[in-house]
């Protein structure tokens, strides 16, 4: 490849960056401005882990294991989804689930008025990476606490390549997130479709361990809807109950096609949109 | 009451303007129903609960929950949302009851929620053993006593709003209690007996549990109605105390011209 090759790649990086950090620094004053509320949201998502972690202890009182999952490796399940939870919504979520709204009141048309690439800023103009700190912090310091790490026997390889793929899952579910709101370009106010994603990444990465699905909706949320690289597959290739390195090369094939699908939509949807403005 | 059912028809008929949302909606709410059940056949397989009861069980209590909108909390964040933005001048300068009529309004809006989970039900009490007639009776009578204690977490939540600027935090708090001890996220009969004992006749008990207890002939009958006594008790107090720190709420809110 040639050197302004290179540097165009690199350049493209830098000035993304440079949007995300000016983004997370305008929506932290935003965040801080309401000290009641941020006390509020800590509230909140404790007594949302708390609840689950009582839902865990309640269930395994009652049975000694959920697909060959015990009360440990369940709770281990539960920390990937919360963790790729916090992350989702502080990053890229929020802008996201209010695109349909924006479509709709004419405030996209200001981000493509803007000298930067749409998809990307209308992904992190409502970056919180605070949200991490604010909410993330403790209930997962609590729900890491109680988990016996030794009990699981982690082998550090393992943990790395569920990481990874995790971090694959989340890209997945970007750009799924991204093809469910381009309908609003044609349909106008279509809140419910991305609702029932989010419904679906909810409960595909918090209820139900990857061994529980039957085969059908297995292959549905691994090549339709690749939401179980978040949780499922990632803490499976934790755990040691599935092949790391083909659940990898699958995280890997299924990204890649969903980013390409996801940003020919997302062009084309451009190229048809009427702004709501002019 | 004929101008209630006046504001849920137009408010019905504003929802069928995004034919495609509305559709959807039913999808979105089958998805939930349906993960909730896999997750509680897969522990079956572990336990003693019988397949048809647990399935039943949650088709019974997410369709009462969707029914009086009372987990979803449609009717408190349109409250909240009211009374934060001023359009709540809009509904006290009319002859109306301001409660009811923002009820009715939420309820129109929610129609297919309403439908299908009234669907649950009816597939949910089909799936469970026979039920008799009195239990039938005995459920239509513990809805009533859920829905009233739907619209008093409901009305808290806009009470709230009135006293804070942000209720979002304490009203989430009272939600994640409410879906466990309510029988939402897990059967109450899952329970430890001794904290059993202590949330069974709690409020939140009567929102869901209570109701499908009155048609799992597992449950003695002298207790089923004992439970239903005190989710009634616990819905007047509720609705009672919300009742007049709402009147309290509305002499203090100052919307813009007024």
């Amino acid at each position: 490849m040639k050197v302004s090759g290179f540097n165009k790649i690199f350049e493209g990086i830098k000035n993304r960056w440079i949007v995300f950090r000016e983004c997370i620094k305008y929506n932290l004053q935003i965040e801080l401005a309401y000290p009641a509320s941020n006390w509020g949201s800590i509230l909140s998502t404790l007594f949302y882990s708390l609840a689950l972690i009582f839902f865990i202890e309640v269930v395994y009182l009652n049975v000694t294991n959920v697909v060959g999952y015990d009360r440990n490796q369940m709770l281990l399940m539960f920390l990937v989804g919360q963790s790729s939870f916090y992350i989702c919504w502080s990053t890229w979520y929020k802008g996201i689930e209010e695109l349909p709204q924006d479509i709709s009141n004419g405030r996209f048309d200001l981000i493509l008025t803007k000298p930067l690439d749409s998809k990307f800023y209308t992904s992190v103009h409502k970056a919180r990476i605070f949200v991490i700190f604010r909410e993330g912090i403790l209930p997962m310091t609590i729900l890491s606490s109680i988990i016996d790490w030794k009990g699981l026997n982690l082998e550090p390889l393992n943990i790395l390549v569920g990481i990874v793929i995790s971090i694959l899952g989340m890209i997945s579910f970007h750009n799924l997130m991204i093809i469910t709101v381009i309908p609003s370009f044609w349909f106008g106010r279509i809140e419910s479709l991305h609702r029932v994603m989010y419904n679906m990444y909810d409960l595909t990465t918090e209820k139900v361990p990857l061994e529980g699905f039957p085969d059908v909706f297995k292959i549905v949320f691994t090549y339709f809807f690749p939401l179980l690289f978040i949780t499922g597959y990632s803490s499976s290739v934790i755990l040691e109950k599935s092949s790391r390195y083909s659940a990898l090369i699958l995280a890997i094939v299924i990204t890649i096609i969903f980013q390409i699908l996801a940003r020919r939509l997302w062009k084309y949807a451009i190229k048809n949109y009427t702004s709501a403005s002019s | 009451m004929k101008k209630y059912f006046k504001i849920l028809k137009f408010s019905f008929l504003n929802q069928l303007a995004y034919p495609l949302d509305f559709i959807i909606s039913i999808i979105n709410l089958t998805v939930i129903a349906f993960f909730v059940t896999l997750f509680w056949r897969i522990i079956q397989g572990q336990s003693d609960i019988g397949i048809t009861s647990i399935t039943g069980y949650f088709l019974v209590t997410n369709g009462i929950s969707n029914v009086f909108m009372i987990h979803t909390q449609k009717f408190g964040s349109t409250l909240r949302k009211t009374i934060k933005s001023g359009d709540l001048n809009n509904y006290i300068i009319k002859p109306i009851n301001v409660v009811l009529a923002l009820y009715f309004e939420t309820l129109g809006k929610r129609i297919v929620e309403v439908t299908v989970g009234t669907i649950f039900i009816i597939i949910g009490i089909n799936i469970i053993d026979p039920v008799s007639i009195q239990s039938l009776i005995l459920f239509i009578i513990a809805c009533a006593s859920a829905m009233l204690l739907g619209i008093s977490l409901n009305l808290f939540e806009g009470v709230l709003t009135f006293y804070t600027t942000e209720p979002d935090g304490i009203m989430n708090v009272v939600s994640h209690i409410a879906k466990i001890a309510s029988g939402l996220w897990i059967p109450l009969t899952f329970f430890p007996n001794s904290l059993r004992s202590v949330v069974e006749y709690s409020p939140f008990a009567g929102m869901l549990f209570v109701p499908y207890s009155t048609l799992d002939s597992s449950i003695s009958q002298s207790k089923v109605v004992s439970m239903l006594l005190v989710s009634f008790g616990w819905a007047i107090l509720t609705l009672l105390i919300l009742n007049v720190y709402w009147k309290k709420g509305i002499k203090k809110y100052e919307g813009i011209g007024i």
